[in-house]
């Protein structure tokens, strides 16, 4: 075995070790420092640091506790949605008796390719009241038009649907390598004993698939619970603060309103709800595993 | 290689790292004359020019080459939307690294950038250091030389001048006999008539998205009635009785005759549904009219009439909006964007504006009351538009506004409680209570109280 000397080593992690610094440690360094100081940009010389103080204010304020609440919402919602939707494709993909469906396979993976705010764009014009693709359907159809984004109800349903119909391809693919994958014995064995499809699904093929299925919901809730650019087009976190999550109200206060210490604050609070819930979520799935 | 020599070869991988972002390929000439034709005295030098984006800065895109064919400076541009061109500048300003010389200016974020000393005052620049065919201050309109003025010193030259105007269509009213609005009034005598009459177009049209840009509409309105946001000694009113009264009035006529999605539309959107003949009225700006009257854009040019309403206080509605162009007050080549900042404003660039880019609101007295000018508004047919330009610009007070630097954290509050308002979440005078709270919440934050 080639024995790499020290040096050759050090040198060859460098560049990784400094581009990791300069884009991750130090940023998360300084977001830390900025979320224990109120501290303006716009006014940087009349900073102090305050330790906890900006934490309190987060969760004495009632449009954070408000927001953080809609983030929850939105990405629990979009995760089961994606994940039902996703496996019925990808149930409808593996079938080789149907025409076509390597074509599909390829073209389903089109919405993932699309940029965020170019899906909230386009559905914008699409849930548009008076001329938008989706109301002259319900028009045709016979029922009464629904003002999707202007509907405190609809609004945050409405980025919902547009984050489905952008990440279901995702769940749909992954799903389908793990039933392919799927040994053929049990299932045979439960087509003999004469199983009915929901129990074969729920008994059979949903234990299987608990890995796949684990590492789905957790890349789609993180994605998810951070969601920014389709909700701001599509509702700016309207009408009032209806559709405002997490990540609207943060950059509101980071970036628009300049209170960098505040939003920092939030951010880190951000961070940690994703990471309790996402170490839950994996210790829950090894103790049913 | 023992510790010290790995620590040499870390400390010469980052100074390579560090050093990359030190270049600069701009060059400050500042003060260097080399010729004697003073707008070749900058030849060689780039300027970094920050702008927001919109049909104003049509004209600096499409001809931008001849300035610097004539001036030999280099320019290069960045065009962002409004929040992001701000947040490059702050970072920008704030580090004092001049990575910009010549930025765009919102009225809304002067007092801001002012205060901290951002922008450069132009006086000595307009006083001793004009060019004699590019620069005639006259040209440029007092008021909104004024707005971007403090201390008796001017910081910026306005390239947007907008003002309140309603629009309606014009054959819409020929059509039943009906009259256009002189007031609030009659715009709300108007919206059940028209549903009734036209009860497949929506009566009228407005902004209701919950953000700050939307809030010109409301305090513009309610401006009418007598109501004002924050007074002179930064006191918030968001529940006074005069403002409770226009806000229900106009919340009403959205939640009953505007557009079912009213709570979401911004500018654009809002526009849009005039733009496209749905609607028949719109209380909004000025800018509007370039935009309605331009066939590409709109379905509806040729069909449109303009008028200023005025409130039940006997004041005109209010809809300000003007953007600068100020130099960087940390910029390494302030002259060289002066000399850019006055090809910007001057006669000869704003007449292109109009005749090769069709913009009917130029900011410049000169082309305005040019014959070029008129034979461009009787071809277009748009004699009525321009004809109440001016006046539209004259009756803007620009006191409407709540001038303070946290206007925008002022307007998202406020305008979150409305647009829930408007979205039948709760009613008008509970919306106003729960602003007044977080406006003396915000302000009392920044240290007013």
């Amino acid at each position: 075995m080639v024995r790499l000397s020290r040096t050759f080593f050090y040198s060859a992690i460098a560049p990784a070790f400094l581009i990791l610094l300069a884009l991750v440690i130090y940023p998360t360094y300084k977001v830390l420092t900025y979320s224990l100081m109120e501290y303006k940009l716009t006014k940087p010389n009349a900073s102090s640091f305050v330790w906890f103080h900006q934490y309190a204010e987060a969760f004495a304020d009632e449009r954070f506790r408000w927001a953080l609440g809609r983030s929850l919402y939105f990405a629990l919602l979009s995760v089961l949605l994606t994940l039902v939707i996703g496996y019925a494709i990808a149930e409808l993909l593996r079938r080789d008796d149907l025409k076509g469906m390597c074509f599909f396979r390829s073209v389903i993976l089109v919405p993932m390719l699309i940029t965020p705010l170019v899906v909230g764009a386009v559905f914008r014009y699409m849930y548009d009241y008076d001329y938008g693709v989706v109301n002259d359907i319900i028009r045709r159809i016979g029922l009464q038009k629904i003002p999707f984004l202007g509907d405190p109800f609809w609004a945050l349903h409405a980025a919902v649907l547009a984050d489905v119909w952008q990440w279901t391809p995702f769940a749909a693919i992954v799903l389908l390598a793990g039933l392919e994958a799927m040994p053929r014995e049990p299932l045979e064995a439960a087509a003999l004993d004469g199983a009915g499809f929901w129990q074969t699904l729920w008994s059979i093929k949903m234990p299987l698939l608990r890995p796949v299925i684990g590492v789905t919901v957790l890349l789609r809730f993180m994605d998810a619970f951070r969601e920014f650019d389709k909700l701001y087009i599509l509702t700016a976190g309207g009408p009032g603060t209806s559709s405002e999550t997490l990540s609207i109200y943060v950059w509101r206060q980071a970036f628009q309103y300049f209170n960098t210490g505040y939003g920092a604050a939030m951010g880190v609070v951000m961070l940690f709800v994703i990471n309790i819930l996402s170490t839950f979520y994996v210790k829950l799935s090894k103790t049913l595993q | 290689m023992g510790h010290r020599g790995m620590l040499w070869v870390l400390a010469i991988l980052l100074s390579a790292v560090l050093l990359a972002g030190c270049g600069d390929g701009s060059k400050s000439n500042e003060g260097k004359q080399t010729t004697k034709d003073p707008r070749r005295a900058y030849e060689g030098t780039t300027l970094h020019v920050l702008l927001k984006e919109g049909y104003e800065i049509n004209v600096i895109q499409k001809y931008v080459q001849e300035f610097e064919k004539a001036t030999g400076i280099k320019v290069q541009l960045e065009v962002y939307d409004e929040p992001t061109t701000r947040q490059k500048y702050i970072l920008d300003a704030t580090s004092k690294t001049g990575a910009y010389d010549v930025t765009a200016v919102s009225f809304w974020y002067f007092p801001e950038y002012q205060r901290n000393g951002w922008v450069e005052p132009l006086d000595d620049y307009m006083a001793n250091k004009a060019d004699k065919d590019w620069f005639h201050k006259e040209d440029i309109p007092q008021s909104a030389l004024d707005v971007f003025a403090a201390e008796g010193k001017h910081y910026a030259m306005p390239h947007t001048i907008i003002s309140g105007m309603t629009t309606y269509r014009k054959d819409i009213f020929e059509k039943h006999h009906l009259n256009p609005p002189q007031t609030t009034d009659d715009i709300i005598a108007l919206a059940p008539k028209l549903k009734q009459l036209e009860p497949n177009m929506i009566p009228i049209t407005g902004r209701g998205a919950p953000n700050f840009a939307s809030m010109g509409t409301y305090l513009g309105w309610a401006w009418g009635y007598g109501a004002q946001l924050l007074d002179d000694k930064i006191e918030p009113h968001a529940n006074s009785p005069e403002m409770v009264k226009a806000i229900t009035d106009y919340v009403n006529l959205l939640k009953n005759y505007g557009p079912a999605d009213a709570p979401s539309l911004n500018f654009v959107a809002a526009g849009e549904k005039m733009q496209s003949g749905q609607a028949v009225m719109m209380f909004d700006t000025t800018g509007w009219g370039t935009i309605l009257e331009d066939p590409t854009q709109s379905k509806v040019n040729g069909k449109i009439g303009y008028t200023i309403v005025k409130g039940p206080a006997g004041r005109p509605l209010q809809w300000i909006y003007m953007e600068g162009l100020a130099i960087n007050s940390a910029s390494k080549n302030k002259d060289a964007a002066w000399l850019f900042l006055q090809w910007r404003m001057s006669r000869e660039t704003t007449m292109k504006e109009l005749t090769q880019l069709g913009r009917t609101d130029v900011p410049n007295l000169f082309v305005l009351n040019s014959p070029e000018y008129k034979k461009f508004a009787e071809e277009k047919k748009i004699t009525a538009y321009t004809q109440l330009l001016p006046e539209a610009w004259k009756m803007a007070d620009i006191k409407y506004w709540p001038f303070v630097p946290e206007f925008a954290e002022i307007g998202d509050a406020f305008m979150a409680e409305v647009s829930a308002a408007i979205a039948g979440k709760q009613d008008v005078p509970t919306a106003l209570n729960k602003a007044q709270a977080k406006i003396e919440d915000i302000l009392k934050k920044a240290g007013y109280k």
